[in-house]
């Protein structure tokens, strides 16, 4: 009994650590420049959360042997937020306080919400690496300090969309996501998106995140006999929806997010049984000089192949980066905003980004290329 | 339907295991042990190492992944249960959930592990076979599981029916002070009982591992898709586990198929709590099994 | 009752969904939305008491497990809950000017937990949290003394729904956002953790866990998965080694022996209520009239009818399996009866539960002393002396002066049994250290405290030596001379004969003599039954 009254007040109290954090106050160090990195190393959201903090260690030397900022280091403090939105909200209030002058948070659409209202506050300069637009985007308006690094849900489901219809002669769609924030999102795009381009959604099915068997929603889809299946997930798991697709018959191409685009999909996928399948990505298609030179290190440092969470990481440190250069010493929130709302192009791994203050996502669907997986690898369509 | 029957025997395989071994420990310790979906996840990450690191085949990876539960199962008796026993049921109850962090985040740490679900070569071919059965494409993979599921009831059935140490551990588990008093060593009955769940967690977790991949972060929703199972087949009968895991996964596969999947998922979970109510002993227990 | 919720997150996510859905999709003020939030959880608090009742140990866990899928499911599937994106934009409070974010935020989110603390302090302090104390340590008997076991049982759902529910309220505000994932079981385990850590059973426990592990999350961020792996080593080691968790365990460092409730008075207060033989008496303490009870095919008690007088001793008899025990559990209200009808004081309680049975009126021991073995001997009698039958959670919560004064009277009244009973050196010995014949002696007192017109008396001498007897014997003499009826269970043919002034023979569920000691013995049916197998 008394356990279980205790855990209603361990939960009572949970609620003190949301915005409870130690309020020291230290002056910020001449140097190096401190940035914060508060991503999901732990937990659910490991496997994005660990490329992404990959790329950042990747990104700071690569920046420091290059001058910095005007001649000063940069330094990054990398830490785990567990996938926890309430850790992470106390995190930024702590490093904020300890003389972090802009933070990368981060993995999760909650947590880069629960953030972005502590770095609001402090007019604290934010980029965060979710393909939703929400965070910056509010009803309220655009939130000026708060600036979105990856090809939004949208411009990947227009130009897989558009891809399907004009090269595929696609008419109807079947929808297949995870049930998580990630994939229920950019499902619900694709689906509108879909109307936009005059295509029929026949099917929408959703997988959890841990399934491990996908017959229902196959059978489904497969009955409902779409002319292409738009697949949105990431990790390992759209693997097996793919396997199982094909085995049960469902032999339709398949349109997946970026976050499908890793050779350890396709492996588990069945290699060349995978058949058709597309991904629309930035990191799709020949390489641009910036995403061969990053994929290069990359490959050096992990010897893994870069998959977007490394490219979404690799480029938050370095809007960052440019933020503090355009700003010219100044580092609060506003003018750091300013000076990427001042919209000069930034070539970085996922594309040119060009913010403005009315787009903090900063991309365009120029920036998203189809790659078509062909014998087990990807390449151009 | 045959597609969806055979799909949902496929999962539910692994649900049975995952409740025969829940059951397998409770008996002999009075422990639900939370802990029983990481320890499949393990073990299929043990058949993992083996395949990739010593290059065996998956009939080795699978007596290694099935020896290392034995010997993990051995060492959580010893140095979890047996110690948190000492202070009455729900603490060793806890200290299962204690475990359970232990191997969800330590797993990650482990080089090669890591925290993305990998996949593993399939038994007797590749992981991607299939064949038509009357009608269904069925995959080669999920006979295999339906073999081995029967192998290790077989196996389990000789074991508790046949041996004098598989007897002794019933007794012991129906009444330690009577099996000590005849000269069994409840000691090691109960540790070897702990060590047999979690040999059963790893063979399940390495048969199922070709359909599923290994690894990730699913151990605790497995966890709790093994109770339902026990509670739906019932928690103090083997058969009923197993049985109720076939249950589960059959009704889980169907109810997918009409519904979305936001739907049917707590529709099973609210079954678990209708069960609890309206039969507690489980589908296939006497009902003179419930207080506990 | 010492048992795991495992669903505390589903109230957390009732309390969090509530604020996000009425204050962003309604417009609502977060000060009316937090109290729906917490109402909407202490109604299905009550509904899940409800159904709890019904197990124990593996399969309560289980039911509150069942509870937090269901409702993590919910979260997700509800089409106004923004399924997995949940609700974001969700506003700080307003205070009236003031907007409660930054360091009041902070000072307002401590001044909840810390005001969740002091009531649940109060409660656990008081009645009720006596009355927890002897639910978990031996419900049957908690009941047999009056306590409304599956009352309090409920309420603890309620009561933990409606903290849980705060807890959520005040996140989603404060963190401005509530999804499933923040809502779902993770957040029920990592309760548990908080708590086991802390220290379980302990209010301050409880926060000091959360606070420790919310500290280590921050503190401890660069160890990225070492640190969970190292919470569940704690938690492991902490069952083991410090079952107190960190304050349980410095705390018995600290005050080694320490307890609330001491035996020593503080005030000197006079009973309200006058002792029981003052009191009216009901001309028929007990009245059974064809009592019949069967188990399957069993019949455990046939056609039994007998009527008790006032301040009589009356001793049951009869070989084992005569079914006195289950005569005894039927006029208790434990278990029932087929047919026949059971009065108590003129008032027909067939069919009644135990606890009520118990508030009538009605006191007992068991065959094999059932007392709260982890309550001092003072516990156990007041947990008895209580008015158990009044509600008393508000002003329990509250610990108003009405409730102050209703334990001071408890305790009282618990001393004065004590020193009745000449226990008084026992007072503040645990009941499980207690010697053979003490337990049965502080089982009587216990029996006592609620000031029983009739007392049941179910083998008090088994296992008692000489001297011991001859005590109980003068106790039990003692309280049917100031007025209690007494119906004993005994085997002790030279007991019963000494102190009874009439005898009930049973045998297979009939009786079969019924009179006064001198007629029974030499009844040729009793000593062909009973006595004459006894030789």
């Amino acid at each position: 009994m008394n356990r279980t009254f205790a855990s209603a007040l361990a939960a009572a109290c949970i609620a003190c650590l949301v915005v409870g954090a130690s309020t020291v106050t230290t002056t910020a160090a001449p140097e190096p420049i401190k940035l914060a990195a508060i991503l999901s190393t732990s937990g659910p959201s490991a496997p994005l959360g660990v490329p992404e903090s990959n790329a950042v260690k990747l990104a700071e030397r690569e920046i420091n042997a290059h001058g910095g900022v005007d001649g000063r280091p940069i330094h990054f403090d990398i830490v785990d937020d567990g996938a926890k939105a309430d850790v992470a909200a106390q995190l930024a209030t702590q490093m904020i306080a300890s003389g972090h002058v802009a933070i990368f948070c981060g993995t999760r659409t909650d947590t880069s919400v629960a953030v972005s209202r502590v770095t609001t506050a402090s007019n604290v300069l934010q980029v965060y690496t979710t393909p939703t637009e929400s965070v910056w985007r509010t009803p309220r308006g655009v939130v000026k300090n708060v600036f979105e690094v990856n090809p939004r849900d949208q411009l990947e489901a227009v130009a897989l969309l558009s891809f399907a219809k004009t090269r595929l002669k696609v008419k109807t769609i079947g929808i297949l996501h995870d049930e998580n924030l990630y994939g229920s999102g950019g499902a619900t795009i694709a689906a509108a998106e879909a109307k936009v381009l005059g295509m029929q959604v026949v099917g929408d099915e959703a997988y959890p995140g841990t399934a491990t068997d996908f017959t229902p929603q196959i059978v489904k889809l497969r009955d409902a006999k779409p002319d292409a299946v738009v697949l949105w997930g990431a990790t390992t798991t759209p693997g097996l929806a793919i396997r199982a697709a094909r085995t049960l018959g469902l032999n339709v191409p398949i349109l997946g997010s970026s976050g499908i685009l890793s050779p350890a999909i396709l492996n588990v996928a069945g290699g060349a049984a995978a058949g058709e399948v597309y991904s629309a990505s930035p990191l799709a298609g020949t390489p641009s000089p910036e995403q061969r030179a990053f994929a290069d290190l990359y490959d050096k440092e992990y010897h893994l192949p870069v998959v977007s969470f490394a490219a979404n990481g690799w480029d938050a440190a370095h809007i960052l980066v440019v933020a503090l250069r355009e700003a010219h010493g100044k580092t609060d929130g506003t003018s750091l905003a300013n000076a990427l709302e001042a919209g000069k192009p930034i070539p970085l791994a996922d594309g040119v980004f060009k913010y403005s203050p009315s787009d903090h996502n900063g991309l365009t669907p120029a920036d998203v290329r189809i790659a078509m997986a062909r014998n087990g690898t990807w390449g151009n369509p | 339907m045959l597609q969806l029957l055979v799909a949902g025997l496929t999962v539910g395989s692994e649900y049975g295991l995952i409740a025969l071994g829940i059951h397998i420990i409770l008996r002999a310790t009075r422990v639900v042990n939370f802990a029983q979906g990481e320890f499949t996840i393990v073990g299929g990450l043990v058949a993992l190492t083996c395949v990739d690191v010593l290059h065996l085949n998956m009939w080795f990876a699978l007596a290694g992944a099935t020896l290392a539960g034995f010997a993990l199962g051995l060492a959580f008796e010893i140095v979890v249960l047996r110690p948190a026993g000492r202070t009455g049921e729900a603490g060793v109850t806890i200290a299962t959930i204690g475990a359970v962090f232990v191997l969800l985040y330590g797993h990650a740490l482990v080089p090669g592990w890591g925290s993305n679900p990998q996949p593993l070569p399939g038994f007797g071919g590749p992981a991607t076979g299939s064949v038509e059965l009357a009608g269904a494409t069925v995959q080669v993979q999920s006979l295999w599981v339906f073999a081995l599921l029967i192998a290790a009831l077989a196996v389990l059935y000789l074991f508790f029916e046949r041996t004098y140490f598989g007897k002794a551990i019933r007794a012991a588990a129906e009444n330690p002070l009577g099996a000590r008093l005849i000269g069994i060593d409840v000691n090691s009955t109960r540790a070897v009982s702990v060590a047999l769940g979690i040999a059963l967690a790893a063979y399940g977790g390495t048969i199922i591992g070709p359909i599923t991949l290994v690894g990730g972060a699913a151990g605790f929703a497995l966890t709790i898709k093994g109770f339902v199972a026990a509670i739906v087949g019932g928690l103090e009968s083997p058969i009923g586990c197993v049985a109720g895991g076939l249950v589960v996964g059959v009704l889980q596969v169907f109810l997918q198929s009409r519904l979305p999947y936001d739907i049917a998922d707590p529709i099973v979970y609210s079954v678990l709590l209708v069960m609890l109510l309206v039969r507690p002993q489980g589908l296939f227990g006497r009902r003179d099994a419930v207080r506990d | 009752m010492n048992q795991i919720s495992v669903g505390q997150a589903g109230f957390f996510g009732i309390g969090a969904y509530s604020v996000g859905y009425l204050t962003v999709d309604r417009g609502w003020s977060f000060w009316v939305a937090a109290p729906v939030g917490i109402v909407l959880a202490t109604a299905i608090g009550i509904g899940l008491g409800l159904i709890a009742l019904r197990f124990r140990g593996h399969y309560l866990a289980m039911a509150t497990l069942a509870f937090g899928l269901i409702a993590a499911g919910v979260f997700h599937a509800a089409p106004f809950l923004g399924h997995a994106s949940g609700i974001t934009g969700i506003a700080y409070p307003q205070a009236g000017p003031l907007t409660i974010s930054g360091h009041a935020a902070y000072w307002f989110a401590w001044s909840v937990a810390f005001g969740a603390a002091v009531l649940s302090l109060n409660l656990l302090r008081g009645r009720t949290g006596r009355a927890f104390e002897a639910i978990r340590n031996d419900e049957l008997a908690a009941e047999a003394i009056g306590i409304p076991t599956r009352r309090y049982k409920i309420l603890a759902f309620a009561y933990s729904g409606a903290l849980a529910a705060a807890g959520g309220a005040t996140f989603a505000a404060f963190l401005g956002l509530v999804n499933p994932d923040a809502v779902g079981i993770a957040l029920s385990v990592d309760f548990l953790l908080m708590v086991v850590l802390g220290g379980g059973g302990l209010v301050s426990g409880a926060l000091f866990g959360a606070a420790l592990i919310g500290y280590l999350n921050v503190v401890g961020h660069q160890y990225d998965n070492w640190r969970e792996v190292g919470y569940g080593a704690v938690v492991v080691l902490c069952v083991t080694f410090a079952p107190g968790g960190v304050l349980g365990t410095l705390r018995r460092f600290a005050f080694a022996g320490a307890r609330s409730v001491r035996s020593a008075p503080r005030t000197v207060v006079t009973p309200r209520t006058a002792p029981a033989a003052v009191r009216v008496r009901p001309a028929e303490p007990l009245a059974v009239r064809g009592v019949t009870k069967r188990f399957g095919g069993l019949v455990a008690l046939d056609d039994v009818s007998f009527v008790l007088r006032p301040a009589t001793l009356t001793s049951l008899i009869g070989p084992n399996g005569a079914g006195k025990t289950t005569l005894f559990n039927a006029i208790c209200g434990i278990g029932g009866v087929t047919s026949g009808r059971i009065a108590v004081a003129g008032v027909d309680v067939t069919g009644w539960q135990a606890h009520r049975v118990a508030a009538l009126g009605v006191g007992r021991t068991f065959q094999n002393a059932r007392l709260f073995a982890e309550m001092t001997v003072f516990e156990n009698v007041v947990a008895a002396a209580t008015d158990n039958g009044r509600v008393t959670f508000a002003s329990d919560l509250l610990a108003t002066p009405g409730s102050r004064r209703a334990e001071r009277e408890a305790a009282e009244r618990a001393r004065a049994i004590i020193a009745r009973l000449r226990l008084e050196h026992l007072a503040d010995v645990f009941a499980k250290d207690l010697a053979f014949g003490d337990r049965r002696r502080v089982e009587v007192a216990r029996a006592l405290a609620s000031d029983p017109w009739l007392l049941l008396v179910d083998e008090p001498a088994a296992g008692l030596n000489q001297d011991e007897r001859e005590r109980l014997n003068d106790d039990l003499l003692a309280l049917r001379d100031a007025g209690t009826t007494l119906l004993l269970i005994e085997h002790d043919m030279k007991l019963v004969m000494a102190i009874s002034q009439r005898v009930i023979v049973m045998e297979f569920g009939r009786v079969i003599a019924d009179g006064d000691p001198a007629s029974v013995r030499n009844d040729p049916r009793v000593i062909a039954a009973y006595l004459g197998t006894a030789t």
